[in-house]
C-alpha cells in the first residue's frame, strides 16, 4: 500500500537523467528526495506524478497506477507561478474545479485556507476595504477627531477591485500557490522547495500547516536544499547524485550508521597538543571551543580521559551524530565541487 | 503502467473547464476586447467605406465607358438569352460614331432568345466578327464575348465590346424594373462579364457558375478572409498556449488536467473568440448594408467582391456554398490553430512567441499567394485544391465557381481532415514534453524529439 517507486529510469537520447531510482512510502509521513542541482530530482518527481513518460520503471499508488484519477495529488512545484494578470480568486477557483472541488465546498475551502494562510485581504478585497475603513474610524474616534469621510465611489471601486498575482509580493504569491496545492485536500502532497524565499513569519505559517497535514495522515514527498527543514520534518530520505541513488533509508538509521563522530569540546586553555596526540581531527577552533571529528565513541572517550588525567577542566563535551547537511556533503559534496570546478 | 500513460494522452477530461476559463479570461482582457471591437468595426464598415472610395472612381469609369468607336470589328451580334426585354434600338446609344474608326451602328445585329442557338451563331462568326451573349446566371446576369478560333479581332476590342453591352444592358434592365425592394435586390445582384473567349473555350465555360471577374473577386475575398482570420487566431493561440509556460504553471496544471484537454481547451476557446468576433462582424455588416440599401438607397454593385474584407461571399451563393465556405474556414482555422498550439508550447518566453507566429504566418502566406494566383488558373486549380495549406484558400471557391467538382472538393476536405487529425495526434504526443522543456524557440528537431517522450 502507499506509494511505491521502483526502478524509475529516464533517458534523453544517450543521456541517462534518472538511473533506476526506487523508494517507497508505505505509510503516511514525510519522505525527502534530496540531491545536488541537476541530480534528477525534478525529473523523478515529474515521472512519479505522470507528467513525463518513463523510459522504464514502475510507480504504484495503493498497488494500482498513480495518476490524478487514482490519487488526489497536491503539488507545489519548484518552477511555480500564477497567471500574473488574472484575478487571484478566478485562478484559485479554476484550479479547484480542475481538481474536482466545486460550488459551496470550493468557496468554503478557499475561505478556510485564505484565513489559515493569512491571505484574506488579497482574495476578499471588499472585506479588507471594509475592515480598513472601520479601523480608521475607530482610530479617529479614539484620538477624538472627526472620522474621515468614506472614500468616493471610484476610489472605493479601485480598492475593492479583485487582486491579481502581479500585485502580490513573492512570499504572498507562494502562499497562494500553497493554498492551491492543498485546496483539494490531497492524499499525496509533493512539496518542492516549499519554504525557499519565505520570511521567517511566513515560513512558520507554512511549517505549521505541514505539521497539520502530517498529523492528518498525509503522504508527503519533500524536496529541499534546506537540510534543517528536511531534518525537522522527514523520517526517510533518498539522496540522488548524477541521476543515481547514493543513499536511501530511514534518516535515524542512516545517521546511526555513520556513528557519533562530531565532538564539540570547550575547555579553559589551549589543548591542541592533547587533541593531536589523541589523533583527533580539528575542524574549527574559537577561544578554546573546538569542533572535532572523531572516529567514534572510543576515540572520544580516550581524549576525554587524557584531558581529565592532565587536570584540564572540561566545560563542554558533546558527542553527536553527523547532521543531514554533513551526510549530504559527504555523499555528494566532493564530486559536486569537482564538477563545479 | 506505460500502456496506461499512453492511453491517457488523448483523454479530454477537464477540456470544458479549461475552455470556459480561457474564454472568460479572454473576454475580461482589455487588449483582446479592443482588437475584437476594431475587427468588428472594420468588417461592418469596410463595404460602405469601399463604396465611398469606389463612388468617385465609378463616376470616372462612367465617363470613360466603352463606345462603339472603341470596338475594332466588322460586325457584332448581340444574343439576348434573358427575359429582360431589350431591342436593337436600345443598343445603339451613340450614332455619331465617325465612319473611319470603330464599329458602325448599322453593323450591329440583335437576336432574341430562342430564335437561333448560340452554337449556330458562334459557328457563323467571321474573322472580324464578335458575338456577345447575355445570359442569366445564378446570381444575376452574365455577358460573354465570343470570337471565332481564327479571329483577327484584338482582345482589347472584345473586352470593350462586352463592357459596352454590359453597361447598356444594365441601364436598360434598370429602366424596365420598378424600384421596389425586389427590384433593388435584383439590381444589387449586378451584372458580370464572363471574360473573353474563343468558341472552344465557351463550351468549357458553360460548366462554370461564375464569370471570371466574379470568380476572381470571390477568390480574393475568401483568401483574404482566411489569411486575416488565420493570422489573428494564430497569434492569439500562441500567446494563450504559451501563457502556462511563461507563468511557470505547467507543472501545477499537469497534475490536474490531461495535456490534450489543456491544449485543445485553450485552442478551441481562442477559436471561439475569433469565430464569435467574425459572427458579430458579419451580422453587423449585413445590418449596415441593409440600412445603407433601404434607407440611403446605396447600390453596392460598384464595389468589387475582392477589394474588401467581404463577408457577403458567405451568404451570396446559397446554402451549399455557405456550408462549404464555413466548413473550409473551420478546417483551416483548426489546422492553423493546432499548429500554433504546438509551436506555442515550444516557446519558453513571451519574446519567443514571434517566431512561432511567424511560422504560421509564412504557411498561411504561401497558401494566400498560391490561392491568389494559382487559384485563378484553370490548369492549376485541381492540384491546388488538393494540397494543404493552399487548398484551404482555393478549394471552396473553386467548387462554388464551378472550377472543380464535388468529388475533388470532398477529396480535398478528406485530406485536410486527415492532416488535422495528424496534427492533433502530434500535439498530444509533444505538448506535455514541450511544455516542460526549456527550448527557447520552436524548432522542428525539438518537436520531433518530443514525440519520443
Amino acid at each position: 500500500m502507499g506509494l511505491k517507486v521502483k526502478d524509475l529510469y529516464k533517458k534523453y537520447g544517450e543521456k541517462v537523467v534518472v538511473d533506476h531510482v526506487s523508494f517507497e512510502l508505505p505509510e503516511p509521513g514525510v519522505y525527502a528526495l534530496l540531491g545536488s542541482n541537476g541530480a534528477g530530482k525534478s525529473t523523478t518527481i515529474r515521472m512519479t506524478l505522470g507528467m513525463l513518460e518513463k523510459t522504464g520503471g514502475e510507480v504504484t499508488w495503493n498497488d494500482g497506477p498513480l495518476n490524478f484519477d487514482t490519487c488526489n495529488i497536491g503539488y507545489l512545484a519548484e518552477e511555480r507561478g500564477l497567471y500574473p494578470k488574472y484575478s487571484l480568486m478566478d485562478q484559485i477557483r479554476y484550479f479547484g474545479e480542475l481538481r474536482g472541488v466545486k460550488g459551496k465546498e470550493l468557496t468554503d475551502r478557499i475561505a478556510y485556507w485564505a484565513e489559515r494562510l493569512k491571505v484574506e485581504e488579497y482574495l476578499y478585497p471588499e472585506k479588507a476595504a471594509e475592515l480598513e475603513a472601520k479601523q480608521r474610524e475607530e482610530e479617529a474616534r479614539a484620538m477624538g477627531i472627526e472620522p474621515e469621510q468614506p472614500k468616493s465611489g471610484l476610489q472605493l471601486k479601485k480598492k475593492m477591485k479583485p487582486k491579481s498575482a502581479d500585485q502580490l509580493s513573492k512570499g504572498n504569491q507562494q502562499k497562494i500557490q500553497f493554498l492551491i496545492a492543498l485546496l483539494s485536500d490531497p492524499e499525496l502532497i509533493v512539496l518542492d522547495e516549499p519554504f525557499s524565499g519565505l520570511d521567517p513569519v511566513n515560513a512558520d505559517i507554512l511549517k505549521e500547516v505541514v505539521r497539520e497535514q502530517i498529523a492528518a495522515g498525509k503522504y508527503i514527498i519533500m524536496s529541499s536544499h534546506q537540510m534543517e527543514v528536511v531534518e525537522e520534518f522527514c523520517t526517510d530520505i533518498t539522496i540522488l547524485h548524477r541521476s543515481k541513488v547514493v543513499l536511501s533509508g530511514n534518516l535515524n538509521e542512516i545517521k546511526k550508521s555513520f556513528g557519533r563522530v562530531n565532538l564539540k569540546l570547550k575547555v579553559e586553555r589551549d589543548v591542541s597538543a592533547e587533541i593531536e596526540a589523541a589523533g583527533v581531527e580539528i575542524l574549527s577552533e574559537k577561544e578554546h571551543e573546538y569542533n572535532l571529528r572523531v572516529t567514534g565513541d572510543q576515540q572520544a572517550n580516550q581524549l576525554l580521559k587524557s584531558l581529565i588525567e592532565k587536570n584540564i577542566p572540561v566545560v563542554k563535551f558533546d558527542l553527536s551524530e553527523l547532521s543531514l547537511h554533513e551526510i549530504f556533503v559527504r555523499e555528494v559534496g566532493d564530486e559536486v565541487s569537482e564538477t563545479e570546478q | 503502467m506505460k500502456q496506461n500513460s499512453r492511453e491517457n494522452i488523448y483523454s479530454l477530461t477537464g477540456f470544458g473547464k479549461v475552455f470556459r476559463f480561457t474564454l472568460q479570461q479572454t473576454l475580461k482582457n482589455k487588449g483582446f476586447l479592443v482588437s475584437a471591437i476594431l475587427m468588428i468595426l472594420m468588417m461592418a464598415f469596410m463595404k460602405p467605406l469601399m463604396y465611398a472610395f469606389a463612388g468617385s472612381g465609378s463616376s470616372t469609369a462612367a465617363s470613360m465607358s466603352a463606345t462603339l468607336r472603341d470596338i475594332d470589328a466588322e460586325k457584332m451580334c448581340i444574343y439576348n438569352g434573358t427575359p429582360v426585354e431589350i431591342s436593337l434600338g436600345d443598343m445603339v446609344t451613340d450614332t455619331s460614331t465617325p465612319e473611319d474608326k470603330g464599329l458602325k451602328p448599322e453593323n450591329l445585329s440583335f437576336v432574341e432568345n430562342g430564335m437561333i442557338s448560340v452554337d449556330t451563331l458562334a459557328d457563323e462568326l467571321g474573322a472580324r466578327d464578335i458575338l456577345i451573349v447575355i445570359s442569366t446566371s445564378e446570381k444575376g446576369y452574365k455577358v460573354n464575348g465570343i470570337i471565332s478560333d481564327s479571329s483577327e479581332v484584338d482582345i482589347r476590342s472584345l473586352d470593350k465590346a462586352t463592357e459596352y453591352v454590359q453597361k447598356i444592358f444594365d441601364d436598360v434592365r434598370k429602366k424596365k424594373l420598378g424600384l421596389d425592394d425586389e427590384s433593388l435586390k435584383a439590381l444589387s445582384g449586378g451584372v458580370s462579364t464572363g471574360g473573353v473567349l474563343t468558341e472552344a473555350d465557351y463550351k468549357l465555360e458553360q460548366e462554370k457558375t461564375m464569370g471570371k471577374n466574379e470568380y476572381s473577386g470571390v477568390m480574393i475575398a475568401f483568401v483574404l478572409i482566411v489569411l486575416v482570420v488565420a493570422s489573428l487566431s494564430s497569434s492569439y493561440i500562441v500567446a494563450a498556449v504559451n501563457e502556462e509556460k511563461s507563468s511557470k504553471l505547467a507543472e501545477s496544471l499537469l497534475v490536474s488536467v490531461r495535456p490534450m484537454a489543456l491544449l485543445l481547451g485553450k485552442i478551441i476557446a481562442m477559436l471561439s473568440f475569433v469565430f464569435g468576433t467574425i459572427l458579430i462582424g458579419v451580422s453587423l455588416s449585413m445590418v449596415v448594408e441593409k440600412i445603407m440599401v433601404s434607407v440611403f438607397k446605396v447600390d453596392f454593385s460598384n464595389v468589387s467582391q475582392g477589394s474588401t474584407f467581404n463577408m457577403a461571399i458567405f451568404t451570396s451563393y446559397g446554402v451549399v456554398a455557405f456550408i462549404v465556405l464555413v466548413v473550409e474556414l473551420m478546417l483551416a482555422l483548426c489546422s492553423f490553430g493546432v499548429l500554433s498550439g504546438i509551436l506555442g508550447s515550444a516557446c519558453s518566453k513571451t519574446e519567443d512567441q514571434q517566431s512561432a507566429t511567424t511560422v504560421v504566418m509564412m504557411m498561411s502566406m504561401i497558401g494566400y499567394i498560391a490561392g491568389m494566383y494559382g487559384g485563378l488558373n484553370d490548369n492549376l486549380i485541381t492540384i491546388f485544391s488538393l494540397v494543404p495549406p493552399i487548398s484551404y484558400f482555393t478549394a471552396p471557391v473553386a467548387y462554388i465557381g464551378g472550377r472543380i467538382g464535388i468529388e475533388i472538393l470532398l477529396t480535398s476536405f478528406a485530406i485536410q481532415i486527415v492532416l488535422l487529425v495528424a496534427l492533433v495526434m502530434l500535439a498530444a504526443k509533444t505538448y506535455r514534453v514541450l511544455l516542460l522543456s526549456d527550448s527557447s524557440r520552436p524548432k522542428l528537431s525539438s518537436i520531433l524529439a518530443a514525440t519520443k517522450g
